[in-house]
């Protein structure tokens, strides 16, 4: 009895309260929005919640070592540009330079904040308006067309099985993301330094090293994001999804990932994306502008923060004790990277 | 950096409050507090009289900064009743505290680091919402100044407080209370950061407050400090008050701790001195502003004790020992091999353990279980082409958890949730795996209760007898003394003596200050 109460507890307090918001959502809008449980809509939710849903993995690890990566969007935009211009060499080998352009742009983001130790926030301003214009030099502010092919629109139109592309993309990049978090050294790792860096760097942990792979690997889930929504839009688009890596920050703060690192979980970046994509969806259903759906997400993200504050801030040493300030999220000396 | 207080500047200061001498100021009775499932206090009472010295001790858990947190308006009891002069009193906040004259002084500093010492002494002030006028600057500035005297410390008042040392930060924090006219003055272990000299001075700044009539509540773990200092004496046990307000005069240090662990506690047999191989040798070790020319060998097996006051280069020496700080000119060699200065992940790899003076702020990782501070040291070893072993993790140090008693005894638990004598032999956990050849501790017990200090000790000696090479830098002598095989004693950045631990603690402040005996 007093087991099955304690277990009820832990889950009380480890389920993220955007649980309880998205079962909300989801029963309301299923009796106020006309089709909203239709399996061609229900598919369609799926699909659109991949992109999101791979970009918030990305985001998610960078978050959990007390980072975040704003130039996504960008990101996923160049890989577009770069894999329509490249289209010649043959449809694999064009996604493949795309991907690897996404790549580069997380390998200077992970330099950048490593090595030179520049605060994520400037460094990935930084690359979100360098690789937006990066993008636009590269087609002269023009978007371009893919020729039509049947093997360029597979990953966003195609299907395995019973499920479509997309969703299955997603949810291999859910499992790996689990994957990396609980059975890896180098997930572990994200965590300690989310935690402590200083901490980090006294036990003996390479921070430099972990810190460059986290926005690395952040940028390996932005560009299979990448692949879909190339496919998807069959054209490279300087302009592709501006608000996208905004969209996955809030995905994983509604989801209950603290934003000062150390702390989140793969169901947490799950929920985070459903609570995004259908809310956008529902209101949509209901014929409400796509406008008023931004505000929404806007007023999610910051409610879960102040919801996640309200339920203590747990995983910091203020428990009831003045710290002596937030230790800073810098990465020291003495180690060199890969 | 710091000098004799001036008993002139303190009175100047501080205005009397001879009315309230031998009167009850504060009292909590029957005090409760649960948080989840954890019973903080059970029945606490104790009563500050005003002019009086009042020690709180008991071990780690055993409630004493809930209490404390209880008496500053930080938290509410469950059950219990807090009473300022006789009269039943609700505190909302901490500030309501302070603004009733109930100052806190925390164990963990609550300095603003980039701040400047004038603007931190004024924080308070800050706080509450006065605006302070430029014309005001001056007359704060010279209160400052004087606070700063009394307390006898001589920095510059723009100075920012990321500037100043551990010790110096917690004089600032002493002054910022003389600044303000409090009753009551609550001081959670404010003698940890300190090395003998500050020690007295903190003694005299006390002395003096409490000759003024002001009630002064002080937790220590160091029953020298209490026997020394305290007029009174409550000892927590399990959240109860097992001595409530009782005449100092009328207690033996044993009934102390009695009290406290509720069982006679044990000092560690000594061992006879290891004469196996250098494992740690530095050669001509030299760090800019810190220390130089130290040349030492730690044998297998061999306790070496550092000790130096703050500034002495002691610190810096078992840093730099660590890999935790970068080599100035000389060399660091493990078994003949250079080791790179200021790496710490190399360090590990060629196995050196390293304790942290300060476990919560370059130790531990808030937030993570128990089982992953304790194994953050061995992922590397623990990985297998980048996967993490989890089941060998489990296996191997649920085991060690255990072994050093560590409650509660779930792996599982938030390191957060537990308390500092527990969380520092998790960290102990973290580098006593059998796999290191030298563990270089700093403070390896600061803060720790009597029973924890004892585990801490033992598994650390065994260790040593089973091949560990340990440096033990500390500014508790008695802990140098009951660890080490030999002590390095600095001063003024040079190896100022070599002694044995048998030599009385006279001789070592002989060398630690150069004063003649």
């Amino acid at each position: 009895m007093t087991h099955a109460v304690d277990s009820l507890r832990r889950f009380r307090a480890d389920a993220p309260p955007a649980l309880y918001l998205l079962v909300v959502l989801v029963a309301g809008l299923t009796i106020f929005a006309p089709g909203f449980a239709s399996a061609h809509n229900v598919s369609n939710v799926g699909r659109t919640a991949a992109v999101l849903a791979l970009v918030a993995c990305g985001q998610a690890v960078v978050i959990v070592t007390r980072g975040l990566d704003l130039s996504m969007a960008s990101a996923v935009a160049l890989m577009s540009v770069v894999t329509v211009l490249e289209i010649d060499r043959g449809i694999i080998p064009a996604f493949a330079l795309g991907a690897l352009a996404v790549l580069a742009v997380g390998a200077v983001n992970g330099l950048l904040i490593a090595r030179f130790e520049i605060p994520p926030f400037l460094t990935t301003l930084g690359t979100l308006t360098a690789v937006h214009g990066l993008s636009s030099v590269l087609v002269a502010g023009i978007p371009v067309e893919a020729p039509p092919s049947g093997a360029f629109s597979w990953p966003s139109n195609g299907s395995v099985g019973p499920l479509s592309a997309p969703i299955v993309l997603a949810l291999v990049g859910f499992v790996v993301l689990g994957v990396l978090f609980r059975r890896t050294t180098i997930g572990r790792i994200w965590f300690l330094i989310g935690s402590n860096p200083e901490a980090a760097r006294a036990a003996g942990l390479r921070v430099r090293r972990a810190t460059f792979l986290a926005y690395v690997t952040a940028a390996a889930f932005v560009a299979a994001a990448g692949l879909i929504l190339t496919s998807r839009v069959h054209s490279g688009q300087p302009d592709l999804d501006p608000t996208l890596a905004f969209e996955a920050i809030a995905a994983c703060a509604i989801g209950g990932l603290s934003l000062s690192g150390g702390r989140g979980r793969v169901s947490g970046v799950i929920i985070g994306v459903l609570v995004v994509t259908v809310s956008a969806n529902g209101l949509l259903l209901l014929n409400v502008s796509s406008d008023v759906q931004l505000i929404v997400v806007g007023v999610l993200t910051v409610a879960s923060v102040l919801g996640a504050g309200a339920t203590g801030r747990r995983g910091r040493w203020s428990v009831g004790r003045p710290s002596v300030g937030q230790t800073p999220a810098t990465t020291p000396a003495g180690e060199k990277l890969p | 950096m710091t000098s004799t207080p001036t008993t002139d500047a303190l009175s100047a200061l501080i205005t009397s409050h001879e009315s309230q001498r031998g009167q009850t100021i504060l009292s909590v009775s029957h005090a409760s507090k649960r948080f989840g499932t954890t019973q903080a206090l059970a029945d606490a009472s104790l009563q500050l009289r005003g002019g009086e010295v009042h020690a709180l001790l008991g071990e780690n858990g055993a409630g004493k900064s809930t209490l404390i947190k209880i008496l500053v308006g930080g938290i509410r009891p469950d059950t219990g009743e807090v009473r300022i002069d006789g009269q039943p009193a609700q505190l909302h906040d901490v500030p309501d505290a302070i603004g009733r004259g109930i100052l806190p002084i925390y164990q963990q500093l609550s300095l603003m680091p980039h701040l400047s010492v004038l603007e931190n002494l004024l924080a308070f002030e800050l706080a509450r919402g006065r605006a302070l006028a430029w014309s005001d600057t001056r007359r704060h500035a010279e209160r400052a100044r004087q606070a700063l005297a009394a307390v006898g410390l001589d920095v510059d008042l723009g100075a920012p407080i990321a500037q100043l040392s551990l010790a110096q930060r917690q004089l600032v924090e002493i002054a910022r209370s003389v600044i303000r006219d409090c009753r009551v003055l609550l001081l959670d272990e404010p003698t940890t950061s300190l090395t003998g000299n500050e020690i007295q001075v903190l003694f005299r700044v006390l002395e003096t407050m409490r000759a003024e009539g002001r009630a002064i509540l002080f937790i220590s773990h160091r029953l020298d400090e209490v026997e020394h200092l305290a007029d009174r004496i409550t000892v927590l046990r399990d959240g109860r008050s097992i001595l409530e307000s009782v005449k100092a005069s009328g207690l033996s240090r044993r009934d102390m701790v009695e009290a406290m662990v509720g069982h006679q506690v044990q000092q560690p047999a000594r061992r006879a001195a290891p004469a196996g191989p250098a494992v740690l040798s530095a050669r001509s070790l030299a760090v800019p502003g810190g220390f130089r020319d130290v040349d030492l060998d730690v044998r297998r097996g061999e306790v070496l004790g550092i000790v130096g006051l703050i500034g002495s280069g002691a610190t810096e020496l078992a840093q730099v020992l660590a890999g935790d700080r970068p080599i100035g000119s000389g060399t660091v060699e493990l078994e003949g091999r250079a080791l790179r200065g200021g790496d710490r992940a190399a360090a590990l790899r060629a196995g050196v353990g390293y304790i942290p003076a300060d476990r919560d702020r370059d130790g531990l990782f808030p937030g993570q279980s128990v089982l992953h501070n304790a194994s953050a040291s061995s992922l590397w070893r623990l990985a297998r082409r980048g996967w993490l072993r989890v089941g060998l993790e489990r296996k191997e140090f649920s085991g060690r958890l255990h072994e050093l008693r560590i409650t509660p005894a779930d792996p599982d638990a938030d390191i957060t949730a537990l308390s500092g004598g527990n969380r520092q032999k998790a960290l102990v956990a973290r580098n006593l795996t059998g796999t290191a050849r030298v563990l270089v501790a700093l403070e390896p017990t600061r803060g720790v209760d009597i029973a924890a200090r004892q585990e801490i000790h033992q598994a650390i000696l065994a260790a040593a007898s089973e091949g560990l090479a340990v440096v033990v830098a500390s500014s508790d002598l008695d802990e140098v003394m009951a660890l080490s095989d030999r002590v390095i004693v600095m001063r003024s950045g040079r190896m100022a003596a070599e002694v044995q631990p048998d030599a009385g603690v006279g001789e070592i402040v002989h060398h630690l200050t150069g004063a003649r005996r």
